[in-house]
């Protein structure tokens, strides 16, 4: 090796660079990154398919006469296409003819025998290994989940694929549920295959994906998948852990990292704690509430965009016969590649994140640029009406104990308490208000047909001076020479024994009949005077 | 009692009632009719006005958190008080007004008390002049009746002579003399028919002269006292004697807000109201008032607190502070304190239908909410983050009222579109006015400005 003026003088042929393979970067927040390039043996890519399609993998050996249809309640797969491999060749065939021939095979229990193969078939297993694997098999069938690695596993996968004759499509798609939840702990690669395998077999046979099933780990689901649309558009079928992965995997910005997502620092001991649990249960159901509306319109495809087109084998990377083997042409709405989406997304995160901040009494904030008004909006009504249940929390932890005793003890509503507390507070009612003798809404409603008729109890007690105070009030001339705070006092006395209320309004200097009775007093007053 | 369904509210009372309520004031007339819940607390104040109309004394406490109808059960017994002939002196303290102070703080309280005087024929305030005139009428009808000639000269010295009678019952009591001599006066001014120096009396018995100078050249002879900061609650003790000789069955003095004691923020002057309001509770528990009483509306903070309320001051907690015995949980309502806890959901449901019959009432016509929608409104109200702690009857009451307005004036609203949106426009009061001038709208998937 040389150098001149400093400079490394090889030549090219010991740069090692260009052949060390480089792994693409990924990110579980990213969705851009391509988690794997499929491709069938002897494939092509087909001219003209759209650069963005992740898995863009065809093959002329494909022939007509396709099943089409479009998945209803899919929210972001519009239509999809199933083409059957017309081929003459079956590469695993045989596989096939063994699955049939082992399918009732059983075995007693047995030791665990370990079995590795990139592609399992049953004609690599030794006998022993065969013994595991029929014992194995009837365990799982009988739902008890023993001990397993990949390549049995995927044995069995295979079998579920390729006889859907002998497994019907609905209980393989189960059975396969079930694997994935049961082993993806002690075997975490299979998230990567069979976040494959289980989206082709909805797919080619037409079926719901049972999302409730895998909730609990969906986030681990739409990272390793390399078609997330697929899963995303159940996330309202996942519950709470649905909507933080498809916030996950729009949003830039990852909140659980955040320097603030285990509390504030400065907060201690039951205080941080209650942080830390109100910072995750109020991000989400902050964003919660921005990804209802926003995946809302995906009910409106014309809202959406351009769809996309995805081609690929379905079942890449298993052994599948040809009876079974087919290409799958998914039309979708690319959300993954909605920029704006993201950008926005991502500040409302943010913002959200800055106003749980607020709430934890920390001054730092984070920057957000792009906050659509509509996210805000939705935003400020969420944390406002957390901000004033904390108010109200602390307000009731600051409190000194005495005030406990002026709460009002917890019950459930209901309307026959109601009614009965209702009815018994007329009791009260009767309690406090002077009963009159008749009670009437107004006290002119008996006018007798004459004045021969006018019973003494009518004129509440007054006598005619009264009854001429009144008839002068209410024509508006004020009597001379008397006094008129006595007289509207008796008047208004007897009236409130008699009829509940006063009638007179006296303010120091003059008097006025009450504007609601002056039609009342009126007709009164034609059969008293 | 009639049938609940048979009680009628006279117009005028329902209107105002409802009125009040819309306008989230606590309603002057009308509260008996949604009276819901408190009953034994009630039944406690009734028997202590039962104890004045008797020639007794009392003070009570009513304690209870912002919202918690503390107002609202004093404007009750007010209302009850009134309909029973009790003389009725009301005032709210404030930083103006204390029962003692340095600037005339506690004269301010006792001239709000006597502008507030009410009876049952003047249940809004202002009674004074017409408590006077009422008993000077029935002093000349008892003598026309009596068989004097009402333009003579005995008619008048009668007249005279049993005013005296009257009066020189009050003259052995503190400040009595000034006080009987004012009210002679008076009279005296209302036979010879001389508004003016009618007017210079009333004037005196609110309180309203600064010293006995302005006051000897307004009322035309020498007073020995004028009414002031230091002996007001006297004065107060006259009235209530006063009232009992003219007819009435006694007197009830209701002081609300007493938190604006807690809140002086010298302690010095804080005790010296303390010690006021401890003198006015002695007086009644020791027989030196008679058919007065005496009922506060404070705060927690105002009774409890020890730094600064009314158990920060030793001889008041030593008489208001629980036994041992109640602090096991039980409510003993003998007690000069009344604890108010809030209203529970269902009284507050209970309070909702109330509402609603009432207002069917008014309107002449069946309920315009039936009972499952009245649930569900109180069951959204009290879903409202931090309703338990923060919400009130006021802010209910205000709000299904306006509900029912709407639909009464609406003929196309509907209760459930009215609710949610009530339910968002009272949220939405809280936020910052720009958000709250923006509707709410769905979110389209590119809802951006670029």
């Amino acid at each position: 090796m040389s150098y001149k003026d400093g400079k490394n003088e090889r030549d090219e042929f010991w740069d090692l660079d260009k052949l060390v393979p480089k792994k693409a970067k990924t990110s579980h927040f990213a969705t851009r990154a391509v988690m794997a390039e499929h491709s069938v043996p002897g494939g092509e890519r087909e001219m003209g398919a759209r650069e963005n399609n992740r898995l863009t993998v065809t093959s002329e050996m494909y022939s007509a006469d396709p099943e089409e249809y479009c998945p209803g309640g899919h929210s972001l797969i519009k239509r999809v296409k199933i083409t059957r491999r017309q081929d003459k060749y079956d590469f695993y065939g045989n596989f096939r003819q063994a699955a049939i021939v082992n399918f009732d095979c059983r075995a007693d229990k047995c030791e665990f025998v370990q079995y590795y193969s990139y592609m399992p078939q049953y004609s690599q297993l030794t006998p022993s290994q065969k013994s595991y694997y029929f014992y194995w098999r009837g365990e799982v069938r009988r739902g008890n989940f023993i001990k397993t690695d990949y390549s049995y596993l995927y044995l069995f996968v295979y079998e579920i694929i390729n006889l859907p004759d002998l497994i019907p499509p609905k209980d393989g798609l189960a059975l396969l549920i079930r694997l994935w939840r049961e082993y993806r702990r002690q075997l975490p690669r299979m998230d990567l295959y069979f976040s494959m395998w289980v989206r082709d077999y909805c797919l080619v046979h037409r079926l719901e994906l049972p999302m409730s099933e895998l909730s609990d780990f969906i986030f681990d689901i739409i990272s390793a998948s390399s078609f997330k649309e697929f899963y995303l558009s159940y996330y309202s079928s996942a519950g709470e852990l649905g909507l933080v992965s498809m916030l996950a995997y729009l949003s830039d910005y990852d909140y659980r990292r955040g320097k603030f997502a285990d509390g504030n620092p400065a907060a201690e001991g039951e205080r941080r704690e209650r942080q830390r649990a109100m910072y995750r249960a109020h991000m989400n159901g902050a964003m919660s509430e921005i990804l209802k509306g926003v995946v809302g319109v995906f009910d409106t495809p014309a809202v959406m965009g351009d769809t996309a087109v995805l081609r690929c084998d379905a079942f890449p990377n298993s052994v599948c016969t040809h009876t079974v083997k087919c290409m799958l042409e998914i039309e979708y709405y690319p959300i993954a590649e909605a920029t704006e989406l993201r950008r926005g997304i991502t500040a409302a995160v943010r913002y959200a994140e800055n106003r749980l901040r607020a709430l934890m009494g920390v001054k730092s904030r984070l920057s957000v640029v792009g906050l659509p008004d509509g996210y805000k909006a939705v935003l400020d009504g969420y944390f406002d009406a957390l901000e004033r249940q904390e108010r109200a929390v602390r307000q009731r932890e600051c409190e000194p104990e005495y005030e406990r005793q002026y709460y009002a003890p917890k019950e459930e509503l209901s309307s026959v308490s109601a009614d009965e507390i209702e009815a018994l507070s007329w009791d009260t009612t009767a309690r406090l208000v002077v009963e009159v003798d008749e009670p009437t809404d107004g006290f002119a409603d008996k006018i007798p047909e004459s004045k021969d008729d006018v019973h003494p109890d009518n004129s509440f007690g007054l006598d005619s001076e009264c009854i001429e105070f009144i008839s002068s009030v209410l024509a508006g001339n004020a009597p001379l020479g008397i006094d008129i705070g006595a007289l509207a006092e008796r008047v208004n006395e007897a009236f409130a024994d008699g009829f509940g209320d006063i009638i007179i309004d006296f303010d120091g200097e003059s008097c006025s009949v009450i504007e609601d009775y002056r039609e009342d007093v009126g007709n009164w007053l034609k059969t008293h005077r | 009692m009639a049938e609940n369904t048979q009680v009628t509210v006279p117009k005028r009372i329902l209107n105002t009632l409802l009125s009040s309520l819309a306008a989230g004031v606590v309603p002057r007339s009308g509260a008996p009719y949604i009276a819901i819940g408190r009953k034994d607390e009630i039944a406690s104040l009734l028997d202590n006005l039962d104890a004045v109309a008797a020639g007794g004394a009392v003070t009570r406490f009513l304690i209870g958190r912002y919202g918690s109808g503390k107002s609202f059960l004093i404007q009750l017994i007010r209302g009850y008080a009134l309909e029973r002939g009790f003389l009725c002196l009301d005032a709210d303290l404030s930083p103006e007004r204390r029962l003692t102070g340095g600037s005339g703080a506690g004269l301010a309280t006792y001239r709000e008390l006597m502008i507030n005087m009410s009876t049952k024929a003047s249940p809004e305030g202002g009674a004074l002049a017409g408590v006077l005139s009422r008993h000077f009428a029935a002093l000349k009808t008892e003598l026309v009746t009596g068989g004097y000639s009402p333009d003579t000269e005995s008619f008048t010295e009668e007249l005279k002579r049993r005013v005296h009678i009257t009066l020189s019952k009050l003259e052995g009591d503190v400040g009595g003399f000034d006080f009987a001599r004012v009210l002679g006066e008076y009279y005296a001014a209302a036979i010879a028919d001389d508004a003016d120096k009618k007017s210079s009396c009333l004037r005196w018995i609110r309180g309203e002269y600064a010293n006995k100078t302005e006051a000897k050249a307004a009322l035309g002879f020498t007073v020995s006292t004028v009414i002031d900061d230091d002996n007001w609650y006297n004065y107060l003790k006259l009235v209530a004697s006063l009232a009992v000789e003219l007819g009435y069955s006694g007197t009830v003095v209701f002081i609300d807000e007493c938190v604006n004691l807690y809140k002086i923020p010298n302690r010095i002057s804080r005790e010296a109201n303390y010690e006021k309001l401890l003198s006015i509770f002695n007086d009644t528990l020791q027989g030196k008032a008679k058919y007065m009483g005496v009922i506060f509306g404070g705060t927690p903070q105002f009774l409890e607190d020890e730094r600064r309320g009314l158990f920060s001051y030793d001889a008041l907690k030593s008489r208001l502070a629980d036994s041992r015995y109640t602090s096991l949980g039980y409510q003993d309502l003998s007690s000069p304190v009344i604890r108010l806890r809030t209203l529970s959901s269902n009284e507050l449901l209970a309070l909702v239908k109330r509402l609603a019959k009432l207002s069917a009432m008014r309107d002449g016509g069946d309920s315009a909410v039936s009972d499952a929608e009245a649930e569900r409104f109180v069951s959204l109200a009290l879903s409202r983050a931090g309703a338990s702690e923060l919400i009130t009857p006021r802010e209910i009451i205000r709000d299904f009222l306006t509900v029912l307005n709407i639909l009464r004036d609406n003929e196309g609203a509907s209760f459930d579109e009215l609710i949610s949106r009530v339910g968002r426009t009272a949220e939405a009061s809280e936020q910052p006015e720009d958000a709250a001038n923006e509707p709410r709208k769905r979110i389209d998937l590119f809802d951006i400005d670029i």
